[in-house]
C-alpha cells in the first residue's frame, strides 16, 4: 500500500504545475462551499432557535433603522409583564482629530448579557465588569484597537458627529462580536448627556430601538399583545418585531434562499466535477502506460484503479484543507461576515469546513470514477505494446 | 507433431523432433507447453492470425530463444506464457497450471509469484527511482520492509547498478534502464524469466552487457528463460533456438 501511496504522492508531483491549479481551483471551490454551507446554516439555526424567537425588537413604526422611541417607552417596557430585560440601543456616529470616522452603539450594559450575549460573547468578565462600573467606559471592537493601536485603559477623546461635544472614553474592554469589530459599546445614559437637542438625527431622550428578552417562549403571544395594547394610541407608532422575523424579512428579499443556495451549491460541485474529471482524464491517460506496467508485474486491477483514484482523492484533499484553512481564517481573523441582525452571526465551524471537505471528496470520487474504470479494463498487452 | 495427453506432461522425447533434447535435460520435465495453440486478433473486418495451431514444450531450467520475422508470433507467445494474453484456442500450460483457463485475478495472481518480464522498452515507472522501481513486485509479497530493501538491493547489486539506486530512470542510460528492469524481474526470484526484445532498443555495447547478464542470471538461478529475440548475438546464448513464422513453430536449434 505504502508502494501505490509513493506512487500516487509523486505522480502528484510529475506536473506541479496541473496540480497546483487543479488544487487552487478545488480550494476555491471549498472556500465557496464553506461561505454557503456557513450562511445557510445559521440562517437556518436563526430561524430555528427557540431563543431568537423570545428576542423581539420594538422600533418606531416604518422607520427600520433610525426611528426614535422615547426612552419612557423603554421603562414602561420593562414593567409589563412577561417580560425578562430589555435594553436600548441607538447608533452612535463620531470622528477622531484625524477624521477617522466611528460608528458605536450606545446601550444599557448590565442586562445586556441577557438580551444580546453573543454581543458581548468573548469579552473577558473582568473587563465587562469594569465597563458596567465605568459609566464613560466603552468596549472597543478589536479592528478599532489594532488599526489604532489602543490599549484597554486609555482614554480617548471622540468628537462630533450626532453628538453634541467631544466626550472622553475609556476602553475598558474589547468587543470581539464579528459584526461590531469596528465598532463599539457605550453606556446610553453617557449617550444621552451628551445629543445636541438641535441635532436632527437624534433627539435627546429617545433611542432608536428597544430589544426585549419574553421570559417564556410559549407565551410569546401574551407579550406580544400586552405590548401592542400598552403602546397602542401613543403619539409614536410602534411595530414589534423578532429577530427571527428579521432573519425571515431578509430571506423574503433574497427570495427562497435555501432554492439558492442549492443551486449555487450544485453549480459549483457539477464546474468542479467537470474541471476535475477533465484533468483526472488527462493525468489517467499519461499513466496509462505506468498502469500497464504494474498489471505486467502482478498488480490487481483495483490496484491499479487506486492509483487513478487516490490521485483524485489526493488532490481534492489538498484543496480541502487549503480552502478549508482559507474559509476557518478568512471568516474567523479577517471578519468576512453577513449582517444577519445584532443576535446573529454567520460563522464557519469546524463541522462546516468538514462537510464541505466531504462534499468535494465525494466530487474526488465521482470524477476519478471514470479514469478508474478505464484503469480497470486496461489492455495491457497493446497499452504496452503502443509504447514498444 | 505428437504431443501427449493434456493432463498428463509430456517426456521430453515426445517434444517436436526439429528440436532434439539435449542429454542433460532429458530428465526434467517440460515447463512450458502448449498445444494447438491459435491467437486470432479481429480488426474490423480483418482477421489476423498471430499463431497457428502451435506446439512447443521449453524445459525447467532452459534459456529459450524464439526468434522470427515481425509479426511472427513470438511476442504473442510471450505474452500467452505470462498470463497477459488468452488464446483464441488450443491449449498452454505453465509450470503444471493451465494459466488461460485461469480468472484474469487468477492469472495475475499467478503471474506475480511466477514470471519476471522484462520489456522492449524498459518500462520503468518514471516517477519512481530504480531502486523503488525493483522494490515494485515485492509489494504484492507478505515481506518486511527491511526484507523487501534488502533483496531490492541484492537484484540491484546482481546486475551491477547498487550505485544508482536513487537515480530516477530519466537519469540512467538506456542500457542502465534495461539492467534495472531485469534487476525487477528477478527480484522476487520467480522461476520463469522472460523477455521481449530486451536488447531491441540499446546499443551495441548495452546490448552484449544485457545478454551476458541474462546468461550469468541463467546459469547462476537455472531459471527457465524465454527471451523473443531479432539478434543473433543474443539467440547465441541461447541454449535452444525456436524459429517462428506465421504463427508456426518452422524450425530450431539445439546449442
Amino acid at each position: 500500500m505504502s508502494d501505490l501511496l509513493r506512487l500516487i504522492l509523486r505522480n502528484l508531483r510529475r506536473d506541479g504545475r496541473r496540480t497546483a491549479l487543479t488544487v487552487a481551483s478545488i480550494a476555491g471551490t471549498v472556500f465557496l462551499l464553506v461561505a454557503l454551507l456557513a450562511v445557510y446554516g445559521t440562517l437556518n439555526a436563526t430561524l430555528d432557535d427557540p431563543r431568537a424567537q423570545r428576542v423581539l425588537g420594538l422600533q418606531q413604526k416604518n422607520a427600520p433603522r433610525g426611528g426614535e422611541l422615547p426612552m419612557p417607552y423603554l421603562e414602561r417596557l420593562r414593567s409589563l409583564e412577561g417580560i425578562a430585560a430589555a435594553v436600548p440601543w441607538s447608533n452612535v456616529y463620531a470622528r477622531l482629530e484625524s477624521l477617522v470616522r466611528l460608528q458605536g452603539i450606545a446601550t444599557d450594559p448590565a442586562d445586556l448579557p441577557r438580551v444580546m450575549p453573543p454581543v458581548v460573547e468573548g469579552v473577558p468578565p473582568e473587563q465587562f465588569r469594569d465597563f458596567v462600573a465605568n459609566p464613560k467606559g466603552v468596549l472597543m471592537g478589536r479592528k478599532l484597537m489594532e488599526g489604532l493601536k489602543w490599549q484597554v485603559g486609555d482614554t480617548v477623546s471622540l468628537l462630533g458627529g450626532s453628538l453634541a461635544a467631544d466626550f472622553p472614553v475609556q476602553i475598558m474592554g474589547v468587543l470581539e462580536f464579528p459584526l461590531l469589530a469596528d465598532n463599539f459599546l457605550m453606556h446610553n445614559a453617557y449617550y444621552q448627556t451628551l445629543l445636541d437637542s438641535a441635532c436632527a438625527c437624534q433627539t435627546r431622550g429617545a433611542v432608536n430601538m428597544v430589544f426585549f428578552l419574553v421570559e417564556d417562549g410559549a407565551d410569546l403571544p401574551g407579550v406580544e399583545d400586552r405590548v401592542r395594547a400598552a403602546f397602542a394610541g401613543q403619539p409614536t407608532e410602534v411595530e414589534l418585531t423578532t429577530i427571527a422575523d428579521y432573519v425571515g424579512s431578509l430571506l423574503s428579499q433574497s427570495g427562497d434562499v435555501s432554492t439558492l443556495v442549492l443551486a449555487l451549491t450544485l453549480v459549483i460541485c457539477l464546474a468542479t466535477l467537470l474541471v476535475l474529471g477533465n484533468t483526472l482524464a488527462m493525468a489517467a491517460r499519461q499513466r496509462t502506460r505506468d498502469l500497464a506496467i504494474l498489471r505486467a508485474l502482478g498488480f490487481k486491477n483495483r490496484q491499479a484503479a487506486l492509483v487513478v483514484l487516490g490521485e483524485a482523492l489526493g488532490l481534492c484533499l489538498a484543496g480541502s484543507v487549503v480552502g478549508g484553512l482559507l474559509a476557518f481564517l478568512s471568516f474567523h481573523f479577517v471578519g468576512f461576515g453577513v449582517d444577519l441582525g445584532p443576535q446573529s452571526f454567520f460563522t464557519v465551524g469546524v463541522a462546516t469546513v468538514f462537510k464541505s471537505t466531504g462534499l468535494v471528496l465525494l466530487i474526488g470520487i465521482l470524477a476519478g470514477l471514470p479514469a478508474s474504470l478505464r484503469a480497470l479494463g486496461l489492455d495491457v498487452v497493446n497499452t504496452l505494446r503502443g509504447v514498444g | 507433431m505428437t504431443v501427449a495427453s493434456p493432463i498428463l506432461e509430456p517426456t521430453v522425447a515426445e517434444r517436436p523432433r526439429e528440436v532434439p533434447s539435449p542429454p542433460r535435460l532429458a530428465a526434467l520435465p517440460a515447463q512450458i507447453l502448449c498445444r494447438d495453440l491459435c491467437k486470432v486478433y479481429r480488426k474490423g473486418e480483418i482477421e489476423v492470425v498471430a499463431l497457428d495451431s502451435l506446439d512447443l514444450a521449453i524445459a525447467q531450467g532452459s534459456f529459450v530463444a524464439l526468434m522470427g520475422p515481425s509479426g511472427s508470433g513470438k511476442s504473442t507467445l510471450l505474452n500467452m506464457i505470462a498470463g497477459l494474453d488468452t488464446p483464441t484456442s488450443g491449449w498452454l500450460r505453465v509450470g503444471g497450471v493451465e494459466v488461460p483457463a485461469l480468472s484474469q485475478r487468477a492469472r495475475t495472481e499467478w503471474r506475480a509469484a511466477n514470471v519476471g518480464f522484462v520489456f522492449q522498452s524498459f518500462n520503468l515507472v518514471p516517477v519512481l527511482t530504480a531502486f523503488e522501481n525493483v522494490n515494485l513486485p515485492l509489494a504484492l509479497k507478505r515481506l518486511g520492509r527491511k526484507e523487501r530493501q534488502e533483496k531490492a538491493q541484492a537484484a540491484l547489486e546482481l546486475v551491477g547498478l547498487a550505485d544508482r539506486a536513487h537515480h530516477y530512470p530519466h537519469q540512467l542510460s538506456q542500457g542502465q534502464e534495461q539492467r534495472v528492469a531485469l534487476a525487477r524481474a528477478i527480484v522476487s526470484d520467480p522461476p520463469i524469466l522472460l523477455a521481449d526484445e530486451p536488447t531491441g532498443n540499446l546499443d551495441a555495447r548495452s546490448a552484449h552487457e544485457v545478454i551476458q547478464l541474462f546468461r550469468a542470471l541463467h546459469a547462476q538461478f537455472k531459471k527457465t528463460v524465454v527471451i523473443v529475440t531479432h539478434d543473433p548475438r543474443a539467440a547465441e546464448v541461447a541454449e535452444t533456438v525456436h524459429r517462428l513464422d506465421k504463427g508456426r513453430l518452422v524450425g530450431g536449434e539445439r546449442r
